[in-house]
């Protein structure tokens, strides 16, 4: 079963060793091939390449537990580019030539800029509206999203009577973000923007 | 969706769902496409909100702390206490002992009757402590 990249990222950061696993099997059966074609043809070798992408893992696992990964394009374009950075480095360490793109290089590119294009319009779009919801709506799903508590914390941090308020409140205000930012299509998208 | 489906795809998105759970989800998630699609959009919401998050400067809440009403009773009365005390201090470094007023209340009277032949205008009556003392008074009594 193939999950999306915000799922594997999900998985990453629950920060339980069995998701975050099953996540990186995935995203080593989605990249690694593609750098390790690319690692090859600019003077590496497999070796190299399985070198180049437990960095990769490391980078990724790392910046999405320290809030730092923003997904603004593929989790595929992510790693190729840092395994790109990852691997001039190691040239220009090693004192070897750094190769320049070339034609096939540009042309015959793993990244799909289309696919990544949509990605970041999607996430300027849900950044917009997030900012346009009122403040407790975004109180509580920065609480329940981002900070992970549970929805008893959340009731005596925010002040509701019970559990069940909290997650009535937390429910609507997820469908309304739904609704502004996705259900409009084309029309919410140019709102937006 | 109702908000028990969207508890439960939660849970399954923080790595809460274990056992029998779990494989039930991902067997609804490998075969009907639109709980597919709304795992999905739940999960691109989840990460939206993060980077949003993460983004976002941190504010610290405030802690309120109430305090209890014997504290306040106390408080209030260490308060009149320390006040009292200021207000003694002030008005006895003001006003000088009454021996000292009437020693200087004799030496001026004993001063006049040696120059009774000078023309001189009589000095004005000033009271024995300064008029800070006095709005003192004025603002305890408001007080």
């Amino acid at each position: 079963m193939r999950y999306s990249d915000h799922i594997l990222i999900l998985k990453i950061r629950s920060g339980k060793s069995q998701e975050a696993n099953e996540a990186l099997r995935q995203i080593r059966e989605q990249s690694f091939d593609m750098i390790c074609k690319w690692i090859c043809r600019n003077s590496g070798s497999h070796a190299d390449a399985q070198d180049i992408f437990q960095d990769v893992c490391i980078n990724l696992v790392q910046n999405i537990r320290n809030n730092k990964y923003q997904h603004n394009a593929k989790l595929t374009t992510y790693n190729f580019r840092v395994a790109q950075n990852l691997w001039y480095k190691k040239l220009r360490k090693s004192g070897r030539n750094v190769p320049i793109d070339t034609f096939a290089d540009v042309f015959e590119s793993p990244i799909n800029i289309e696919e990544d294009f949509i990605i970041k319009e999607r996430n300027e779009i849900l950044r917009k509206y997030l900012g346009r919801l009122s403040p407790r709506e975004q109180e509580i799903l920065q609480l329940h999203c981002f900070e992970r508590k549970k929805m008893s914390e959340i009731a005596i941090i925010m002040g509701f009577k019970s559990q069940q308020t909290a997650k009535n409140f937390k429910c609507k205000a997820m469908k309304k973000l739904k609704e502004l930012a996705f259900a409009g299509g084309r029309n919410s998208m140019l709102r937006a923007i | 969706m109702n908000c028990d489906q969207q508890e439960w795809i939660d849970s399954y998105l923080f790595g809460e769902l274990e056992g029998a759970e779990r494989r039930q989800f991902e067997a609804k998630y490998a075969t009907d496409e639109a709980f597919r699609a709304e795992v999905d959009l739940q999960a691109e919401i989840m990460v939206g909100v993060n980077s949003y998050c993460a983004s976002k400067p941190t504010v610290h809440r405030p802690k309120v702390v109430s305090m209890s009403n014997t504290k306040k009773i106390w408080l209030s009365i260490a308060a009149a206490i320390a006040l009292a005390f200021m207000v003694q201090v002030t008005i006895n470094t003001a006003i000088p002992p009454a021996s000292q007023i009437v020693e200087q209340q004799i030496n001026k009277s004993a001063a006049k009757q040696d120059n009774m032949n000078d023309f001189e205008k009589p000095e004005p009556v000033r009271p024995p402590y300064p008029i800070y003392s006095n709005l003192l008074y004025v603002a305890l009594s408001f007080a």
